[in-house]
């Protein structure tokens, strides 16, 4: 019913990498064992998250071929620092409109406003250290 | 895009297939790629590959998604590659959107100038013609008042009168029409070298830009 925005979905790829380095398949299957996405959405995601500096490839001989792990950098483990504190924000935001229908009266000038900075952050994509 | 929506049968065709869509981007880009699913469906295992292959979909979607991260992270990436600040998606986008108007807009220029300069020759070629009739009557008078001369000197000498008459405006007509003639000549000449120059400044400044 949901679907996972770019920044979310660069937030939980981090994640999955902050607990241990990943290679392609088994990240891509360690996500789909909780939420579903396409297999080939994970690729570009990857790709960018590199370009941005946010993790690091290495390759290690696996059965007479390379196998290519990503690991998280420092900035990649700032910018999930970031996505949590804004996902914390943003659910606690959609939490008080769509379970408790919207108790402040203020409320809905909070979620623009949460709006705004996650799609910052999609416009930013990996500059924000 | 009109190929197959079937994904391919094996790890093989698909990193194939996927190549030829990622036709266009660098080299590097489409290597990366390419090593990445194939180490993606090797990891699959060959037990799983029927089931991966039909998860990841047609090749063509699989590039379509690549390609459209690759230019959306080139686009919002305020480093390198780009050009100036205005990036490479939307000089296309703005491109495509143009071509419907700029295209009928530079023929109707065109149009626009060879109308205005048609004119011009007509009028042009109006006081010539007016100019040669003028001349041509002139004569006419001429001829024709000397005749009547013979049988009645008043009528002939008013004849010839205003032959010369004729004939003296018909040939003031034609020096203007000469002096006009020139001046459009020159004119559209002088046009012509502009415009030249100003192309060909363009073009050797974009390709000292880029």
């Amino acid at each position: 019913m949901f679907q996972l925005g770019s920044s979310l979905l660069d937030g939980c790829v981090l994640a999955v990498l902050a607990r241990e380095d990943a290679y392609g398949y088994n990240l891509t299957q360690d996500i789909k064992e909780v939420i579903s996405v396409s297999e080939s959405t994970l690729y570009p995601v990857l790709r960018r998250l590199q370009k941005d500096e946010m993790l690091t490839t290495y390759d290690q001989p696996h059965s007479g071929r390379n196998r290519r792990y990503y690991r998280i950098t420092d900035a990649g483990r700032e910018r999930l620092g970031q996505t949590q504190t804004a996902w914390t924000d943003f659910k606690t935001d959609v939490d008080t409109l769509l379970i408790e229908g919207g108790k402040k009266a203020d409320s809905s000038d909070i979620i623009k406003a949460n709006n705004t900075e996650v799609d910052a952050d999609i416009q930013k994509g990996g500059d924000s250290t | 895009m009109s190929t197959s929506t079937q994904a391919p049968a094996t790890k093989l065709a698909f990193l194939a297939q996927l190549e030829q869509k990622l036709k266009g981007m660098p080299e590097s880009e489409i290597a990366t790629a390419i090593s990445y699913y194939d180490e993606y469906l090797s990891d699959a295992g060959p037990e799983n590959e029927a089931k991966a292959l039909a998860q990841l979909g047609s090749p063509a979607e699989v590039a379509a998604g690549i390609m459209g991260d690759y230019v959306h992270a080139d686009a919002t990436s305020d480093n390198k590659t780009v050009v100036g600040g205005l990036n490479n998606i939307w000089v296309v986008i703005i491109g495509i959107f143009a071509a419907p108007i700029a295209l009928p807009m530079a023929l109707a220029i065109i149009a626009l100038i060879f109308s205005l300069l048609m004119a011009a020759l007509s009028v042009v070629f109006s006081f010539f013609v007016t100019a040669a009739a003028l001349v041509l009557a002139g004569l006419a008078y001429l001829g024709v008042g000397f005749f009547t001369m013979a049988t009645s000197f008043a009528t002939g000498l008013l004849t010839v009168g205003i032959g010369l008459v004729a004939m003296a405006i018909g040939s003031a007509l034609l020096i203007v029409f000469i002096w006009a003639l020139r001046q459009i000549i020159n004119g559209v000449a002088v046009l012509g070298a502009k415009l030249l120059q100003r192309w060909n400044n363009r073009n050797t400044g974009r390709e000292v830009a880029s």
